[in-house]
Order: structure tokens, then C-alpha cells, then sequence
């Protein structure tokens, strides 16, 4: 396929992204807000020779992922929270055997079944492990159509280069809305890493081997934690990504991702539009989270503002960064017709807070 | 250029597919489109509202929150809603062979148009959203005309030619009644 403006809602390019970058298989069980990943997948994937195979439930499609991810194919899963916390069992076994994939949260109103409206509450179990064990997961978090294609294959890469599940966030209102967005040509990203020395291939000409396994004793078992340990260090050192929007001078800055970073862009630009210094940061690693950002915030700052689709989970590692050298403000709703703060919620909210 | 829309009327009166033709013109001009939509129970005669931002750069904020710069009402129902929807020197095209008592706008600007009877003239009263966007691209010109009677061309013509000549002339008719005045 060559490269084309595309006019989709962002769970199919989603679809479309993953196809387009060497997702061969696809297992996923349907649910609002992310069935239409599914659903694209369905129709695309046979024409990159790939397939989607619609499982018995999301237990099914997490063990279906952690066994296509074996052989060293490129595989992906599409769900919403409700799915997700089904999976987090195999999620922790494929951290444990370095398995790559890639998985998408299109994130609902919880806790339990919830709502489908869209929400950010899933942010404690992406970032924090919703599984048993000591490990982490990538999260990365697009904030429009054109940044999850270009994200796409940056989570290609942190899952094979680490060998690590890979997880997408995007609230449920995002999901949902249709926008233009370039679509890149075929790219096969995963053959460009050699997974001969841990891959399942079959028996064939060679003697049968056990080289992944997600169950450790004793020694073994200090020795994996030891060695996840040190590829969660690099990843906290190298992989943080962030984009920030008239921080240098700012007195107050809003910390948002995915839709309420995007909202940013306007709010900012309407406050410096009335002289008043607002600037904000948007993490698009959640994990790791973009400490470095927040390391070179200007002493200007007197406030920090996070606004979340959810009562407060990123506010959390915010409060990380700046270790109490300035004060951080909450602002996040979750459920109800309106499941966010509108833009002029949150400009009345920096305001109140300018004012202060 | 920034340009917020909200196309609104009852279920099957096809603000959707107006949001959509517009979205594909947008994107023929090589513009950023942006679409959300609200639902109610529409296939049984509930509101649907399609909000659409256009512009020439990234857009920020994707949702349309009464800050419409062109809204419109084919309904009485959602009438009351646009109403309000509309941002200051917005524009609001109200449907007035529906909507039973148009409001005196303040700060914007109202263009009353008998959609629905001008829809019937053309040879269907179905074709009523076509007559409006005729009305949207004239007098807003957000997008070129020849840029809407492409896309018509493009998801019509091939398929039902018949449904091309009515939806054109519906949309041609719309046009030269808003352009006039």
C-alpha cells in the first residue's frame, strides 16, 4: 500500500498503522471503545498475509498473543479496560519470558464493567503492572490520529530491541473520533531484528530446545529479575518522550497526555494570547515517565497543573518529578455525558489558580 | 484558518453524511479534519449533532463546545441547542420550513433557509441536508463549490447517477438561494 491521506476514526488507524508497519496476526475479543481495531484488522490484514483471529474472551487472546509471540512474529491485541484486566495474568508471564507485542487500551470509565464512554482511568494498571512482578511495561500515549502512526513504529522497536510487551493508551473519546491522517507505505519494522537465538521455529533440522520460560527458581529467578532490572534502567534512561509548548518562561504549567495534552495546544495559546504565562508539558511515555522533562522545568514556575479523564493517578508520578519543589494541582472528572473537562473548564480552572 | 462546525438535526435527516461530504471536500483542499459525533436515539427520530473543525494546521482541541463558528439546525428539536452553540460573529443556518420560532440572534449572524420546501421543489424532501450545505458553502466559503460537487461526483456518481442529478440540483438550488441575499 503506498502511502496516503486517510480520513478514519483513530481506532482504525490504529488498524491501519499496525498493518502497515508488519503486524502479522491480530487476536482481540470485541468491546466499545476499541471493537473497530478489530473489526479493520478483520478486512486489512489478509492483504499484508496476515490475519485476525476473534478469540473466546480476552483470557483466550492473551494466551493466543504470548504463543504467537514465541515464534517471533509480530502480533497485536486490541481491548478496552475491562479486557485488559483479564490479560494482565499473561501480560506478567510474557514481561517475565521477554516476549515482544504490541496491545492497545482504548480506555473506558471504570472500575468494573463501567462505562463505554471514553476515560484515562487505566493509568495505575498500564503504568504501575496490573500483573504480579516485578516489571514494567512501555505505555506509549498518542494524543491524535497522526501521532499513532507515527508511534507505531517507535513501539516496534521498544518491543523487540527490549523484548517487552508494548502497550498503547488513548482514552475512549479519542478512539472514537474520526480525523485525517498520512498513512505511511509498508514497512515490515520487526524483520529488521534477528530473533534466531530465542525464537520458536519449530523442531526441523535441530534438536528440541526450551529457551522461554516465565517460571524461575532461586538463583534463576534472582538472576531474570536482575537482568529485567537492568533493561528497565536503560529503558528509564533512554526512552522518555515528551513534548512540551512554551514551558522556558512559565509561571504555571498544565501536565496532561492524550486528549488533554492536545487540548493544551489551545489552552496555551489563548493564555498567551491575554500575556499570561502558561506553558504545558505532555508525556507521551507514561512509562517510563518523562522525569527529564520536569528536571529542567525554569524557577518561574510557581504551579503545576494536572488534568486527567480520571481522579488522579498520573498526578501521582508528577509529584515523583518535582519532589516538592513545587506545588502540583489536581483536575480530573470521570464518567457522566461529558466524560472530561471541557477547554473552558480548564481555562477557568487556570485561572482560578493564576489568581490564587 | 479554524473553522468549528455543528451540523445538527433529527435522525435521518443526514447532518451525519453533511459532516462527512464536508470532511471529504476538506481533505480534496488538502485541510485537517477533525470529527466527533453525539447521538441520541436517532434512528428512531432523536437529535445527532456532527461537530467538525477544519483548518490548515494541527488541530488542537477536537471537540466543538459551544464555540460554533457555523452551526446548523434542520430540526426544531436541536434548534434551541444551536442556538446557543454558536460562537460570537458565528454564522447559524436555521431550517425555517421546520424550526416553528427562529430566536433573534445577538452577536451572530442568522441565515434563514426553507430547507425542507426547497428539498420538495427538488424532488425530494430526503435531500434536505443537500440544500442546506448548498447554503454553508455559499455563504461561509470554507470550502470551493466545485470542491462539494466533486465529492458528490466521487460517492454518488458512479454507483446511482440518479442520486447524483437530484443531490446536485438539491445542493445547487441551497447555493444560489444563500449566495443572493
Amino acid at each position: 500500500m503506498a502511502q496516503q491521506t486517510m480520513f478514519l476514526k483513530n481506532t482504525e488507524t490504529f488498524a491501519e498503522s499496525l498493518a502497515r508497519s508488519g503486524v502479522k496476526y491480530h487476536f482481540a475479543y470485541p468491546i466499545t471503545p476499541a471493537t473497530d481495531v478489530m473489526k479493520r484488522m478483520a478486512v486489512i490484514l489478509p492483504q499484508y498475509g496476515g490475519k485476525m483471529m476473534q478469540m473466546e474472551s480476552e483470557l483466550a487472546v492473551s494466551s493466543a498473543l504470548a504463543g504467537a509471540a514465541c515464534t517471533g512474529m509480530l502480533c497485536a491485541t486490541s481491548s478496552s479496560g475491562p479486557g485488559m484486566t483479564l490479560m494482565q495474568e499473561a501480560i506478567s508471564f510474557m514481561s517475565g519470558a521477554e516476549l515482544p507485542c504490541l496491545m492497545i487500551d482504548s480506555m473506558r470509565v471504570g472500575p468494573g464493567d463501567g462505562d463505554i464512554l471514553g476515560a484515562q482511568s487505566d493509568y495505575y494498571m498500564a503504568t504501575r503492572g496490573g500483573g504480579h512482578g516485578d516489571y514494567h511495561v512501555p505505555v506509549l500515549a498518542p494524543s491524535d490520529g497522526q501521532e499513532i502512526v507515527d508511534l507505531v513504529p517507535v513501539g516496534i522497536r521498544l518491543a523487540y530491541t527490549y523484548r517487552t510487551p508494548v502497550l498503547f493508551v488513548i482514552d475512549g473519546v479519542t478512539a472514537q473520533t474520526t480525523e485525517t491522517a498520512v498513512l505511511p507505505e509498508y514497512h515490515d519494522y520487526s524483520a529488521e531484528y534477528d530473533t534466531s537465538g530465542w525464537a520458536y521455529t519449530g523442531t526441523q533440522d535441530h534438536p528440541k530446545r526450551a529457551l522461554i520460560t516465565g517460571s524461575y527458581s532461586h538463583e534463576d529467578g534472582y538472576t531474570m529479575n536482575e537482568r529485567l532490572r537492568a533493561k528497565y534502567e536503560i529503558i528509564k534512561a533512554e526512552e522518555q518522550l515528551w513534548k512540551e509548548n512554551s514551558t522556558e518562561d512559565a509561571e504555571l504549567i498544565v501536565v496532561a497526555f492524550g486528549i488533554h495534552g492536545r487540548m493544551c495546544k489551545d489552552l496555551v495559546a489563548n493564555m498567551r494570547a491575554q500575556g499570561k504565562k502558561v506553558g504545558s508539558i505532555r508525556p507521551v511515555t507514561l512509562w517510563p515517565f518523562p522525569y527529564k522533562a520536569f528536571e529542567r522545568i525554569p524557577s518561574s514556575v510557581k504551579r503545576i497543573l494536572v488534568v486527567e479523564m480520571n481522579h488522579g493517578q498520573m498526578v501521582d508520578d508528577v509529584r515523583l518529578a518535582v519532589n516538592g519543589r513545587v506545588p502540583v494541582s489536581f483536575f480530573g472528572k470521570t464518567g457522566g455525558d461529558m466524560p472530561m473537562y471541557t477547554l473552558a473548564e480548564m481555562t477557568a480552572e487556570v485561572n482560578r489558580l493564576l489568581g490564587e | 484558518m479554524l473553522v468549528k462546525c455543528m451540523f445538527s438535526g433529527s435522525g435521518g435527516q443526514g447532518s451525519a453524511l453533511m459532516a462527512k461530504l464536508v470532511c471529504q471536500g476538506a481533505m480534496k483542499e488538502n485541510l485537517k479534519v477533525v470529527m466527533t459525533q453525539t447521538y441520541g436515539i436517532e434512528q428512531r427520530g432523536g437529535d445527532s449533532t456532527a461537530n467538525i473543525i477544519i483548518s490548515d494546521e494541527p488541530i488542537g482541541s477536537p471537540i466543538v463546545e459551544n464555540d460554533a463558528t457555523v452551526a446548523v439546525a434542520l430540526s426544531n428539536s436541536i434548534y434551541s441547542q444551536c442556538f446557543h452553540g454558536v460562537a460570537p460573529g458565528g454564522q447559524l443556518f436555521t431550517n425555517s420550513s421546520l424550526v416553528e420560532k427562529p430566536g433573534t440572534a445577538e452577536g451572530f449572524e442568522q441565515i434563514l433557509v426553507p430547507a425542507s420546501e426547497m428539498a420538495v421543489e427538488a424532488g425530494s424532501v430526503r435531500c434536505v441536508n443537500m440544500v442546506m450545505l448548498g447554503a454553508v458553502i455559499a455563504r461561509t466559503g470554507m470550502l470551493k463549490r466545485d470542491t462539494i460537487t466533486s465529492v458528490l461526483e466521487d460517492t454518488m456518481g458512479k454507483k446511482k447517477p440518479e442520486l447524483l442529478e437530484l443531490n446536485l440540483k438539491a445542493f445547487n438550488a441551497g447555493y444560489e438561494a444563500a449566495k443572493g441575499d
